[in-house]
């Protein structure tokens, strides 16, 4: 269990690096448009700064657990 | 090592005396999510008489109280009281809440409108917005811990139930507070003063609650660590900057409180915009009906709080994610085809009423036209379908002509509406599984000298970020959907957030998580 735990790790990184990606991916290509309503652009300046640090959370969580620092969790 | 949460078990309260802390930590906690579910329920409202459309600022002011209340600043509050409630302990912190979050919401019923005071009348309705997501994120983390800190370590799930009850009966009473302002002022004298009634109510609540709290004294296991001189010096820093409490925060967020955020929002608030929005269902029928798939599940948020002492936290907190991962999609296509905007080929049209027409107006003064064209069709099955379409035409065609305007209302039939209303209840129960055990879940999974801030955290980031953004994230996938040959897009688009959240969430907290919290040692 605990090498499933560590490999999984490596998983938790590249989806959050995956989610990153694709959040200024959308941003962009939705802030780019001719017209730009208000509540959008407020909804992507809010959420980039809150999710971007929430899935570096996750690399840090997939860093963790591929460190084997899960390993004594409920044991 | 000692346990911490079981150490304490000579100090804890039985009988009446532990029913009294429940009762009175619970009553403040739904105050308090009573106040700011209003806000929500009543947004339309509020929008008219202080986010006039034609002003750009002014949306931009309503667009920040709705993101910035919801996911932002409640992290925050965890954050600014957590921090408070392991310094100077959990009763004061938690009162401070009440107080913060009775005072604003009382604050926006009296806050004249726009017409009366210009610009000045939304930046106070956000500044107060504002300050309710700070208080909410404060409160929850207090009342949880102080229940959890006077409960016996074997019924923990149970006892911190009856504060899980607290946002969905909070929920409950705000419709149920509304819908009577509403049906007993009538459309009109609501949509102009009777919307502040509701806010205004909320001092009585808060008034009774702060009496109630301010007879409670602090939680016995606090207490102990104070006068053992063991409190944290900087909970903050202790919590967040310490690799071992850190890991558990993480945990905590991306193995359990993620996916529970995002089955409890969208059982429940999902829901509800679904039914509104997508299905066209008459307004006050949806509120019926999430009332009462409420009233019937909220016992479960007790069953499972309880049955997670006998048998362990996680795995039925990882069923209700695995169940709503496997379901949503049927459950909110068995929606859509209840309800008449459904497949049409599902029902068979059967009369078209002699209300159907069209009534033309012509303004004297400008020479603009409106016609409103009324369509009202019955189906076999019972469901009663209205269309009102006003279009505008202006007189001076070197003009833009606005945008027809197309209402479209549903009736359901008798029988569907007890099915939707079913479909509804599957849904809570779902919530009644990942969030009846969650406080005691938390409450056992950080010492008690960091307690406070370390759950709080996790658990607004949890609920506000991942769960509150359900229904902007679900409208935005489902637009982003829409082509020429399919005008809709698919509806059930949305879905796939939620989904792919709680399916991240089961398998990290499948993975990684304790199978039974109340064994963990910890040292104060």
């Amino acid at each position: 269990m605990n090498t499933i735990k560590k490999i999984s790790g490596i998983l938790w990184i590249g989806l959050a690096v995956a989610a990153i990606w694709f959040l200024f991916d959308r941003a962009i290509t939705e802030l780019n448009a001719a017209t730009v309503k208000p509540d959008k652009k407020i909804f992507w300046y809010s959420i980039l700064p809150v999710y971007v640090p929430l899935m570096l959370g996750l690399a840090l969580f997939g860093w963790y657990a591929f460190k084997g620092e899960y390993s004594k969790v409920g044991e | 090592m000692q346990n911490s949460v079981t150490q304490h078990d000579d100090n804890v309260k039985t009988g009446w005396g532990l029913m009294s802390v429940i009762l009175a930590s619970s009553v403040g906690t739904l105050i308090e999510w009573y106040d700011f579910y209003i806000y929500g329920t009543l947004a339309p409202y509020i929008a008219k008489q202080f986010f006039p459309s034609g002003n750009v600022t002014a949306a931009y002011m309503a667009a920040l109280g709705t993101f910035a209340a919801g996911f932002i600043v409640r992290p925050f509050g965890a954050l600014f009281f957590g921090r408070l409630g392991d310094l100077i302990g959990r009763k004061y912190t938690f009162l401070v809440t009440l107080l913060l979050m009775g005072l604003s919401t009382f604050a926006i019923g009296l806050i004249p409108g726009y017409d009366k005071i210009g610009m000045l009348a939304p930046v106070l309705i956000l500044l107060l917005r504002l300050l309710q997501g700070l208080a909410l994120g404060g409160e929850y983390g207090g009342a949880a811990t102080y229940v959890a800190e006077h409960s016996p370590a074997n019924r923990r799930g149970y006892f911190t139930g009856y504060i899980q009850t607290t946002a969905t009966v909070g929920l409950l009473l705000s419709i149920a507070v509304i819908l009577t302002t509403k049906n007993y002022l009538g459309d009109e004298a609501f949509g102009q003063w009777g919307w502040r009634v509701p806010f205004i109510l909320s001092s009585i609540m808060i008034a009774i609650s702060v009496y109630i709290r301010l007879k409670m004294s602090e939680s016995p296991m606090f207490s102990k660590i104070k006068h053992s001189g063991t409190l944290s010096k900087n909970p903050l820093k202790e919590s967040f900057a310490k690799r071992e409490n850190l890991k558990m925060v993480l945990l905590a967020l991306f193995g359990a409180v993620a996916g529970q955020g995002v089955i409890w929002y969208t059982g429940q608030f999902y829901a509800m915009s679904f039914m509104d929005t997508v299905c066209k269902i008459e307004f006050n029928s949806v509120r019926y009906i999430l009332a009462a798939a409420i009233i019937v599940g909220t016992p479960f948020f007790l069953i499972f709080g309880g049955l997670s002492d006998k048998i362990g936290r996680k795995w039925i907190m990882m069923g209700g994610m695995l169940l709503g991962i496997l379901t949503y999609r049927p459950i909110y296509q068995k929606m859509l085809d209840l309800s008449s905007t459904g497949n049409s080929a599902f029902r068979q049209e059967v009369v078209e009423k002699g209300s159907m027409g069209t009534a033309v107006t012509v303004d004297a003064a400008t020479g603009d036209s409106t016609s409103v064209t009324t369509t009202v069709k019955a189906y076999t099955d019972g469901n009663v379908f209205k269309e009102v379409k006003t279009v505008k035409v202006l007189a001076d065609k070197s003009k833009e002509q606005p945008k027809p305007e197309v209402k479209q209302t549903v009736w359901l039939s008798s029988s569907n509406w007890w099915f939707m209303a079913f479909l509804v209840f599957i849904q809570i129960i779902y919530v009644t599984m990942v969030y009846g055990p969650i406080a005691a879940f938390l409450v056992e999974l950080f010492p008690t000298r960091i307690r406070y801030t370390s759950m709080s955290l996790p658990y607004h980031i949890g609920n506000g970020i991942f769960g509150g953004l359900v229904p902007y994230i679900a409208t935005f996938l489902v637009a982003s959907t829409v082509t020429a040959e399919n005008p809709t897009g698919d509806r059930l688009a949305g879905l796939f957030y939620p989904i792919i959240i709680a399916a991240v969430c089961l398998v990290i907290g499948s993975l990684f998580l304790p199978s039974r919290t109340d064994n963990i040692d910890h040292k104060d």
